[in-house]
């Protein structure tokens, strides 16, 4: 009943119906949208003009849903950061974990995959007698980071399952991947006059990478929760726009690990927003942070359980009066 | 250790808004955050900086290295320049980067002789360039043009719609339209134009 009430089941049929329709349409565009031994674009092409519209109706879709979706702030915690880190944790989830841990085994597979590749390209640059273009190192780096991304994610599915605190910032291992394999894409297409032939992917990358970023600040006290949720829609619309190209074997198991961890986020942090009572639940102290004195089942610590909920929020004015007077604190 | 901690911070009073008060530990937390803080912060500026620069050198503009003596004496070997690409349609006399990948996979530089519909001569006796019948003024070309080393193959060409015909400045040593491999080139293989010469700083200028 609670999937009913929560935007969940709206943005995950809207994302996976708008992804689909971009992948048909991709799919599409490339058998009818080009021309010639060269593959050049043909002007104002149907399919293009019609995946065009699709992304940037997409883009409209998200930012409305994204408008409408109920977030109750949950209480503020003994500590700033701590407001919002546990948004996306799932605790006892073993589904969530098992398509987390699915994510990360797909990067530790893509890791092989482009070193190998890298390496090859590393080897024929070497060798070549007047050596130009691309050399592989980037690839073989975007590989070595993808071993590292394949750890955050696993870091963060434990800490999610258990609802822990701890280790959620590891998720912006995989951004710091994709960095290296923006770059990669980017240097090997740079002299490709066709945008159509790598913009799917490069928009994809990038996706993800701010996906990441804003997950990772719901944990560094810099929530976006709401943009957070937008970006996980467009990254799972332009990664499947980008599966329906060509790529590499260890591009595509990148791709398949950011379309599962976007909807990761698409399935958990609605829910999460949603309910206020869910959120308080984990922000009771643990034991070692309790009162002097809090016994673990006190009637104190149950009276914060069942009143923080439903506690008014603080005014604005209030709210930065704490603000200041925590960092006057820390200082 | 946490516990005993907790134990012994009954010695602090809590603070007015009712938070555990433990100079030490708090000192600690706060630095532990401020670090984390402030690493999260940085990767942060790193990727949006990476993200938006991609994304300027992929739709907006590109800088793009020189490879050759193609187009001396108004680029160099080496010669890093500003390539402009949005909203660009190429002009004639306009110096462009684009891509023939029949010919090949990398980029390369040369200015817009004719455009869709002008009719190209070449006169290597005189080492001029018609179009449209009317001799082009070309003081930009290092040296008197000759007939290049792969002979006499495109002279005289009605250049079609929507297709341009390029050379380089240094016509003696320029593979460009007059070559069959490259030919007559698609507007669509253009990447941009050449804006200007950033680096190396002694060519820095507007082309």
């Amino acid at each position: 009943m609670e999937i009913k009430r929560s935007g969940r089941v709206r943005w995950l049929l809207v994302t996976a119906g708008l992804a689909a329709l971009a992948w048909i349409l991709r799919r599409w565009q490339l058998a009818t949208a080009f021309e010639g031994e060269l593959r050049l674009p043909i002007p104002m092409a149907p399919a293009s003009m019609a995946l065009g519209c699709t992304l940037v109706i997409a883009g409209a879709a998200f930012g409305l849903l994204a408008n409408i979706q109920r977030v109750v702030k949950p209480p503020r915690g003994d500590r700033r950061r701590d407001r919002w880190n546990r948004a996306l944790s799932a605790p006892g989830d073993l589904v969530g974990l098992g398509v987390m841990v699915l994510a990360a085994f797909l990067m530790l597979l893509a890791a092989p995959l482009l070193f190998r590749e890298g390496w090859g390209m590393w080897q024929a640059f070497r060798l070549s007698v007047a050596p130009t273009g691309n050399n592989g190192v980037l690839l073989m780096a975007a590989g070595a980071t993808s071993l590292a991304g394949c750890g955050g994610v696993l870091a963060v599915a434990r800490a999610c399952y258990r609802g822990e605190g701890q280790g959620k910032g590891a998720i912006v291992l995989p951004a710091l991947h994709g960095c290296l394999w923006l770059m990669e894409l980017y240097r090997g297409h740079a002299a490709d006059p066709v945008l159509w032939d790598y913009v799917p992917m490069l928009l994809a990358v990038v996706g993800g990478m701010l996906l990441y970023m804003d997950w990772g600040g719901l944990s560094s006290g810099q929530p976006r929760p709401r943009r957070t949720l937008w970006l996980a829609g467009m990254t799972a619309v332009l990664t499947a726009v980008a599966l329906a190209g060509s790529w590499q074997w260890g591009e595509g198991l990148l791709l398949g690990a950011q379309l599962v961890l976007a909807f990761v986020v698409l399935n958990r942090l609605p829910v999460n927003l949603e309910h206020p009572t869910w959120a308080a639940r984990v922000f009771i102290p643990e034991p070692e942070e309790r009162w002097p004195g809090e016994g673990p089942e006190s009637a104190s610590a149950a009276d914060v359980r069942q009143t923080r909920p439903t506690q008014a929020e603080p005014s604005r004015g209030e709210r930065l009066d704490q603000d200041r007077q925590e960092e006057a604190s820390h200082e | 250790m946490e516990k005993q901690l907790g134990q012994q911070g009954e010695g602090f009073p809590p603070t007015p808004d009712g938070r555990r008060n433990e100079p030490g530990r708090r000192v600690a937390g706060a630095e532990a955050r401020s670090t984390g803080r402030e690493m999260y912060q940085n990767v942060r500026t790193l990727v949006t900086v990476l993200a938006v620069l991609i994304l300027l050198f992929t739709f907006v503009m590109r800088i793009i290295v020189v490879s050759g003596p193609s187009m001396e004496n108004t680029l160099h070997n080496g010669d890093a320049m500003l390539v402009w690409s949005l909203g660009y349609t190429p002009q004639q006399g306009d110096v462009v980067v684009l891509t023939k990948r029949s010919y090949q996979e990398d980029s390369i530089v040369k200015r817009v002789i004719a455009t869709g519909g002008q009719r190209v001569d070449i006169d290597y006796e005189t080492g001029t360039v018609y179009v449209d019948g009317i001799p082009l003024e070309e003081d930009y070309i290092k040296e008197p043009m000759q007939v290049p080393s792969y002979g006499e193959q495109v002279n005289h060409v009605i250049v079609p719609e929507g297709c341009l015909f390029v050379m380089g400045d240094n016509r003696n040593q320029s593979a460009d339209s007059r070559y069959l491999e490259i030919g007559i080139v698609d507007e669509r293989c253009v990447i941009g134009r050449v804006v200007m010469v950033i680096y190396p700083f002694s060519n820095f200028g507007l082309l």
